[in-house]
């Protein structure tokens, strides 16, 4: 657990209010399209152009469970690096909205609960609350494993 | 220059030298000898002893003393040279090698390395001499270990001056005769030695008798003063350039003087005895000094920190060992100054990735220009992109290197796997010049040895069967790279007794890989070899056998995006056709869309494109009869399960509404296959970009690449695309028949 304030950039997806350790996203841009990847699992939006670098697009939504993201005016991609042991590797998130980087305390957050949280409990970091409203706060390291997203493209793929 | 990067300045060399020694004892080994070739061989080990010495590597030193002094007597005829020298020669050799991988430290700790160092010293004792060589330190040429015993014998070299003597060109002209300075000279003291050096001597056409085109090193012995012998010279000391250096003087000075010597091919041991008895005097006590600064720290490796230190501590002895490798370096291999250049790789690669950019950009220009309709900017548009394409073919053939280097280690290889194996081999060589991507090199290391030793052990017979088979004992084994159709070719042949069909069938069906009544083709049955868990070896050998090698090998080959073709007939050999891609950064492409994705084919396996419309199906299967052949095509669309992305609905209902279909002919190896897309938009330049590891699973899709208004286009991998054609069909028949069977 986290044993100081730490810093999370927030937003929404269908209405859920998520957090993600800000030290982990890059940029946030506007939605502008997508290049869809031929047979790619639902999860996988696709990639983007970002300035001369072709990074993946996860759909979240999907990747947590739940119904893919619907595509507004407003939808927008946070991008976010990921440092794991073997390599660096650059991902796009689909989210309705950013909200904001808030500070949130070690003490305000809480374990995640063994169930009804409807998401894998691994891809929880913990629970905040902040004006009556919970904010998932993600393990982008679990959620977005490139590794594990690897496995199952494969998965999909055969 | 640090000295941590003059030490890898030395592995470097050691490594290039060891390589040379090899090359030229192998061809000693086929029987050709000459005296040029043993001069080189000493030379090699006789630098790499030198710099070793410089850097206090005694392991390396001591070692290689005895082989150089083996060496040496050969030259001199004092032994002659057979097969059982060569061979020790070889072991010691390939004992340097590891010697030279290790530091003083790791020596002293590994006692296998001092038992191979006292093994081959004992081999090599036949030939070493019963004089006591052993105080000739550093003979290099005869000349020069005679002025070195006359040095040692004479055991005093104080009030020894070194004159280094650059008249000018008109000090005849100005009625000054050089030789009378040398006879004022030896009034004053003792002349030891003069060097005349003439490497200023004109042709004859050019040569003015007037002129003066000599230089001299003098080592003068004198009780003399700086002044007295200055003044030798005081009427030609305005337009000249005279250096003397007292007896007192530092290194440094000689290393100036070094430095200032015009002669850049003058073999650093020349210059160094040349230029007078002090300096190799002086210089090998500085080394002593400085080795017993690096043996005190106890670690000669190459840490970047000792090398910091001794910067600091050392400032002299440094300089002397840059100053002296520099001059090694120069006189190497007869390679001028300024030829050749190393690169930090990264640095390449990072030019190279830049280059891509620009590539991009100018892509990007071109179709914005086109908006514009100005003829000026057309023309300069125009000009930009010829330039960056030279920029770019420039940039790329920076990271070509010739295959030859690679070939050439086989030889080595195949002398003695043959050896091993007790069979004759003859290695050629074909097409060493043929340059490949740097990456591609490295990584074909691997697969070409497993090729090569599975054709020496299974595919090249015994001697007695041979003499039986009515072939020449030696078996011949050739290695060639040639370009084909936008790809390079590496092609290993052999002329044993080819791939046993039969074998590899009972051996797949055996192992489970097919079934009893699967009907293949030969290619398709050669291609089993690859499967891992194969082996037909009878026996497993040391060599090969173990069924671990060929799909590697396979793997590999696939990796660099290449593939590998068989051919073997019966009695008469087989041949390995490796097929690589000329590069792997950038590639030329055809951009081509179905269902408003992008894709781009490599333009080497594009045959032509043709309409579809104006060609009929073969009775509903996905076949056309092209000019009487029948070529199976795929259809993108349907491969890839494209649909169409939400922008791209309404633009697709046109494309949909008109029947025109294009058909992209591809060609890879010997299939022939056809890609059916919605539309063809032209050749392109493209930088690839690989999609990274999320992506690795998904086949027929290589890489991905920027259009110019900055949309992603897929590459195909065409190989692979077919396989999954391939598949997809199979799987759809047994799906297919499965429901008839439920019905």
């Amino acid at each position: 657990m986290v044993d100081k304030s730490s810093q999370f950039l927030t937003f929404t997806i269908a209405n859920e209010h998520f957090g993600m350790d800000l030290h982990q996203t890059r940029e946030i841009i506007e939605y502008a399209g997508i290049t869809q990847v031929p047979l790619m699992p639902q999860f996988i939006s696709g990639v983007i152009n970002l300035r001369g670098e072709v990074v993946p697009v996860i759909d979240l939504s999907v990747r947590l469970g739940r119904q893919p993201i619907t595509i507004h005016k407003r939808t927008c991609v946070i991008v976010i690096e990921l440092h794991t042991s073997e390599q660096h590797c650059v991902l796009g998130l689909l989210a309705d909205a950013v909200n904001e980087v808030i500070d949130i305390s070690a003490s305000n957050i809480e374990d995640a609960p063994a169930f009804g949280a409807k998401i894998r409990a691994e891809f929880i970091q913990g629970i905040a609350k902040k004006d009556d409203e919970f904010i998932v706060l993600l393990d982008a390291e679990k959620t977005l494993s490139p590794r594990e997203l690897a496995h199952l493209v494969e998965a999909e793929l055969q | 220059m640090s000295l941590d990067a003059v030490l890898q300045t030395f592995y470097i060399e050691a490594q290039e030298h060891l390589e040379s020694m090899e090359n030229m004892l192998l061809k000693m080994d086929e029987g050709e000898c000459d005296d040029e070739m043993l001069n080189d061989i000493f030379r090699s080990a006789h630098t790499i002893k030198g710099s070793a010495g410089i850097f206090g590597l005694d392991h390396i030193v001591n070692f290689t003393h005895v082989v150089e002094n083996v060496l040496d007597r050969a030259r001199d005829n004092e032994i002659d040279i057979d097969k059982n020298l060569i061979d020790v020669i070889f072991k010691c050799r390939d004992h340097m090698q590891s010697l030279v991988a290790v530091s003083l430290d790791e020596y002293n700790a590994q006692t296998d390395l001092q038992k191979t160092d006292s093994d081959l010293l004992a081999a090599l004792a036949p030939w070493t001499s019963t004089e006591n060589k052993q105080t000739v330190a550093q003979n290099n040429t005869p000349a020069e270990s005679q002025l070195d015993n006359k040095l040692t014998n004479e055991g005093d070299n104080e009030n020894l001056w070194h004159i280094s003597l650059r008249l000018s060109t008109d000090c005849l002209r100005n009625g000054m005769d050089p030789l009378s300075f040398i006879k004022f000279l030896s009034s004053l003291g003792e002349i030891k030695h003069i060097e005349t050096i003439i490497d200023n001597f004109p042709q004859v056409d050019n040569f003015d008798a007037e002129s003066l085109y000599f230089a001299y090193e003098i080592a003068l012995q004198s009780d003399a003063s700086l002044e007295e012998i200055e003044n030798t010279f005081m009427f030609v000391q305005d337009d000249s350039d005279i250096t003397i250096l007292p007896p007192t003087a530092k290194i440094d000075d000689y290393l100036l003087l070094i430095d200032k010597l015009p002669e850049e091919n003058q073999r650093l041991g020349d210059i160094l005895v040349n230029c007078g008895s002090l300096t190799r005097h002086s210089l090998e006590q500085a080394l002593i000094a400085q080795s017993t600064v690096i043996t005190a720290t106890g670690e000669q490796t190459v840490t970047p920190k000792l090398g910091e230190l001794l910067t600091e501590q050392n400032k002299v002895s440094e300089s002397i060992v840059s100053a002296a490798l520099t001059k090694q370096k120069q006189n190497k291999s007869q390679v001028s100054e300024g030829k050749q250049i190393r690169i930090d790789s990264n640095r390449l690669d990072h030019l190279i990735n830049l280059i891509g950019e620009l590539v991009i950009n100018q892509q990007r220009i071109e179709l914005l220009s086109k908006g514009v309709k100005k003829p000026q900017l057309t023309e300069a548009v125009d000009d930009f992109e010829n330039f960056t394409n030279q920029i770019r073919d420039a940039a790329l053939s920076l990271r070509m290197v010739a295959i030859g280097g690679t070939f050439q280690r086989f030889k080595r290889l195949v002398r003695d796997t043959a050896q091993e194996l007790g069979k004759e081999v003859e290695l050629t060589i074909d097409g060493a010049d043929t340059e490949l991507d740097r990456l591609m090199v490295e990584k074909l290391g691997d697969p070409l040895t497993h090729i090569v030793r599975n054709a020496m052990d299974h595919g090249l017979e015994s001697i007695e069967d041979r003499q039986a088979a009515g072939k020449n004992t030696k078996g011949q084994l050739k290695l060639a790279a040639y370009h084909e159709g936008g790809h390079i070719v590496i092609a290993i042949s052999d002329d044993g007794n080819g791939i046993n069909k039969e074998r590899i069938r009972e051996k797949a069906i055996e192992k489970g890989i097919i079934n009893t009544d699967s009907k293949l083709s030969d290619n398709e049955l050669f291609h089993l070899i690859f499967h891992p868990g194969f082996s037909t070896a009878a026996e497993v050998t040391n060599l090969s056998g173990r069924g671990v090698g060929m799909d590697v090998v396979k793997r590999n080959v696939e990796a660099l995006q290449g593939s590998i073709d068989i051919s073997s007939q019966a009695g008469k050999g087989s041949e390995f056709k490796i097929r690589l891609p000329l590069t792997l950064a950038i590639i030329d492409g055809f951009h081509v869309e179905a269902k408003g994705t992008h894709f781009i084919i490599p333009q080497a396996t594009i045959i032509e494109c043709i309409n579809l419309a104006n060609h009929q199906d073969i009775k509903g299967r996905h076949c056309i009869n092209l000019r009487g052949e029948m070529i199976p095509y795929l259809n993108m669309s349907e491969i890839f399960k494209l649909t169409p992305s939400r922008e791209q609905t309404l633009a697709d209902n046109i494309i949909q509404h008109s029947p025109k279909r294009e058909l992209v002919i591809v060609q890879f190896g010997s299939d022939v296959a056809g890609i059916a897309v919605d539309t063809l938009n032209g050749e392109i330049q493209t930088v690839v970009k690989p999609l990274g590891p999320i992506f690795k699973a998904l086949k027929g899709i290589g890489g991905s690449s920027l259009l110019g208004n900055g949309e992603i286009a897929f590459i195909l991998d065409v190989p692979q695309l077919i396989e999954l054609a391939i598949a997809n069909e199979i799987a759809s028949k047994v799906s297919r028949a499965e429901s008839m069977n439920g019905q």
